[in-house]
């Protein structure tokens, strides 16, 4: 709960900056990927924070998207990514919310609304940057509807996770989460 | 009979111990007693070595002050005046009909680079050496002429050419001594840009400036489509420090951990690249990595890009691209549409990473400045630029090969290493350091650590995960017409994972998918990188008989013993 709390209090902080248009979401079982490499999937950690998820369990993997050059980045070098997620016990969103899905850069310096998971569905979205987070939150539908997509989340954080990329952090600390337990988020076990 | 490892390795080795009579211990003596300590005046090198530049925001790790690669310098032309040498020449075109023939000499040149005049090897005194031109399926002859005091030999690299020419020493010639000459007789089977390069200590010779293109024209002049002019980019860096480049090793190459990065980047050797263009110009790029290690992301200042080709053929499909990715020995034909007047920088354009503080950061080095004019280009090709072609013989060539694309592949390789004796603090760090790796290693983040890491300690090993077989031991033998799909796993599960450019000699692959992922839009290679943590399923069509070569095309890995042959009968 203080973690939670941390959390929000940072993207408090942050405010309303509105996302840079490098992520975009595919939601709806989309065809992806059966076997993406195991080294970049992240494991998708709940909260516990809404009724219902206690024992949601999912994960992340990521996959580069198609390029001529096989590995694809953008013109200014960060890598492109396919992030697929995938849940098991996600329930049907609670008071006829809807669970978003958001990628963020690690420092949740920018924010993209990727778009809603269904129950039981799988989940595709496109990012542009090499360390970051996949969230769910639980939103309502009306605050969904916005032009060009909602800047920030307002729900409740269900289940999040951090590319592995965000392991990279261990000859200086943890940066702007140096509160924060890795092993608690799911990236403390090793390579 | 394909050789050992440890034998290839040998052979490859050989004559470089003779070559020690290069170094001059006075002189080197002398080189110590002047140099720059002013980034580090804790370091006492020794012997002749001299500490890479580094990064001071990278701190130097306890216990490796004064530490020194295990192996002694070596510095081609030390002690000798570089003014005794002549000064080589920019690349010169060279048209060649079919059974034309050329003298090539490999020689010692003088060279200018970043302000240091140097003394380096070239192809025929040129810098890089001469751009060979050959029509599709001719025969062009290349009569070698040994010149330096190191033994070498040339690989015509992409090219499925007769295997007696293929330039690998102790696989299929005698090394060429100094002194000595060879004479290669080139088929030219596919259009395209290829390269030439020695397969003798290519970590110094390559990086010495031992490198040239091929390229073979097509008798279809719309081959690629019209474009208003050329341009060749040799894409190159060298490390250096104040005093001039940093030796190489003498027995064995430095930098095995992640390959030899340079600090100055080129194109076509020189550090000011310029070109001048006019508005409305598309400029057809064949560009061609011959770094040692470092994989670039080239990118045209946000001018219209769209790859055409790479290594073996056209693309099925012309793509519209941001960036040009291309690893050590890949080739890419890229169109650009040059718009609108003023300075475009062409650049490397990179996230490169800082290991100690956990970040990535942008870094861009301009690779070349491109002035475009007020004045419009006469013949106005922007209609023929915004159509992307697509290449019906190309699909339909694939379209016979389609029928292998699903089935389960014939062999498996992973790539790994193992490493042995490091000084401890590399040990310590590295362990620590690869909790996660970023896929392709696009700099040298740890140039002390790397610098220290030589093939004596080092061993990258692509691991037949059939058999167990390793490197030389690997014993894969097919015949002609053999169609064969072999997957590469790039586990990060290593001391120390990194991207490997994998290389086929004498033949021709796709990679069919990566990760999984099937590829849209195939082209035929000879090199593809496999990022760390990724799978690639290649295709490759045994087409050319002989002995061949598979290897890593990081000049530091390959020499670390990545490499295997393969035989293909018939």
């Amino acid at each position: 709960m203080t973690r939670l709390a941390g959390l929000f209090a940072l993207v408090l902080l942050l405010g309303s900056h509105p996302g840079r248009a490098v992520a975009a979401g595919a939601g709806g079982g989309t065809c992806w990927n059966p076997e993406p490499p195991e080294y970049y999937t992240f494991e998708m950690v709940t909260t516990k924070n809404v009724p219902g998820t206690a024992r949601l369990r999912g994960s992340a993997a990521v996959t580069f998207v198609h390029s001529p050059f096989g590995v694809s980045v953008s013109a200014d070098g960060s890598y492109t990514y396919d992030v697929h997620l995938e849940f098991e016990g996600l329930p049907t969103a609670p008071r006829g919310g809807a669970w978003a899905v958001w990628l963020t850069k690690s420092d949740l310096s920018e924010v993209s609304y990727a778009g809603v998971i269904e129950p039981g569905e799988a989940f595709s979205g496109r990012v542009g940057w090499n360390k970051f987070l996949a969230i769910v939150t639980l939103e309502d539908p009306a605050d969904l509807a916005v032009e060009g997509g909602p800047a920030r989340w307002r729900g409740p954080v269900v289940t999040r996770g951090m590319s592995r990329s965000g392991m990279m952090h261990t000859m200086a600390g943890h940066g702007p989460l140096q509160q924060e337990n890795c092993a608690a988020w799911g990236y403390g076990r090793g390579g | 009979m394909a050789a050992g490892a440890e034998g290839m390795r040998a052979r490859l080795m050989c004559g470089i111990a003779a070559s020690a009579l290069l170094l001059a211990p006075a002189a080197v003596r002398a080189q110590m007693d002047g140099m720059d300590h002013s980034a580090h005046m804790h370091m006492e090198m020794s012997g002749g070595w001299r500490m890479p530049p580094m990064d001071m925001e990278m701190p130097m790790l306890p216990g490796l002050d004064g530490v020194v690669p295990v192996v002694e310098p070596f510095m081609p032309g030390m002690g000798m005046d570089p003014a005794t040498l002549p000064e080589a020449r920019p690349s010169e075109l060279v048209p060649m009909a079919d059974g034309d023939t050329l003298a090539m000499s490999v020689s010692m040149v003088r060279r200018t680079i970043n302000g240091h005049e140097m003394v380096m090897f070239g192809y025929d005194g040129q810098y890089p050496g001469p751009l060979i031109q050959a029509p599709q399926g001719s025969t062009v002859v290349v009569r070698v002429v040994n010149e330096i005091q190191m033994p070498t030999t040339i690989h015509w690299h992409g090219i499925r050419i007769d295997n007696r020419f293929d330039g690998v020493p102790g696989l299929t010639q005698d090394p060429i001594g100094p002194g000595e000459s060879f004479v290669y007789e080139i088929d030219v089977p596919d259009a395209g840009m290829y390269w030439y390069h020695p397969h003798v200590r290519e970590d110094v010779q390559q990086d010495l400036g031992l490198f040239g293109n091929l390229l073979v024209t097509s008798p279809d002049p719309d081959y690629y489509g019209p474009a208003n002019r050329e341009e060749v980019f040799v894409l190159d860096d060298m490390l250096m420090d104040a005093q001039g480049a940093i030796p190489w090793g003498l027995d064995a190459p430095t930098h095995a951990l992640m390959g030899r990065f340079g600090n100055v980047l080129m194109v076509n050797g020189v550090t000011d690249h310029q070109l001048e263009v006019e508005r409305g110009e598309v400029v057809r790029f064949y560009l061609t990595n011959v770094a040692n290690s470092r994989t670039f992301n080239v990118t045209f200042g946000g001018a219209a890009v769209k790859v055409v080709a790479s290594d073996v053929s056209r693309y099925e499909r012309e793509q519209r691209v941001e960036s040009v990715i291309i690893a050590p020995a890949e080739r890419y034909v890229v169109d650009v549409h040059f718009e609108e007047a003023g300075e475009v920088v062409i650049a490397n354009s990179i996230q490169a990473v800082n290991h100690f503080r956990g970040t990535f950061y942008s870094k861009v080095d301009t690779l070349s400045r491109v002035t475009v004019q007020e004045r419009a280009v006469a013949d106005d090709l922007s209609a023929e630029f915004a159509t992307l072609r697509e290449h019906d013989d190309v699909q339909a060539e694939i379209d016979a090969f389609r029928e292998h694309f699903d089935r389960e592949p014939d062999h498996h390789l992973v790539t790994t290493l193992r490493v042995r004796d490091l000084p401890l603090p590399i040990v310590q760090s590295m362990e620590m350091d690869t909790l996660y790796v970023p896929p392709i290693e696009w700099n040298d983040a740890m140039p002390m650590m790397n610098w220290l890491s030589t093939a004596e300690q080092v061993e990258w090993i692509l691991r037949d995960t059939d058999t167990g077989a390793e490197n030389g031991d690997i014993q894969w033998d097919f015949e002609v017409g053999d169609v064969v799909k072999v997957r590469v796993f790039n586990t990060p599960d290593s001391f120390h994972p990194m991207n490997h450019p994998i290389h086929v000699h004498g033949q021709r692959f796709l990679v069919l998918s990566m990760d999984g992922v099937e590829n849209p839009n195939l082209v035929w290679k000879d090199t593809a990188i496999v990022p760390v943590g990724s799978t690639m399923d290649i295709l490759i069509e045994m087409s050319n008989p002989g002995d061949w070569m598979l290897h890593c095309h990081i000049a530091e890995h390959m020499h670390s013993g990545m490499m295997f042959n393969f035989s293909v009968g018939g």
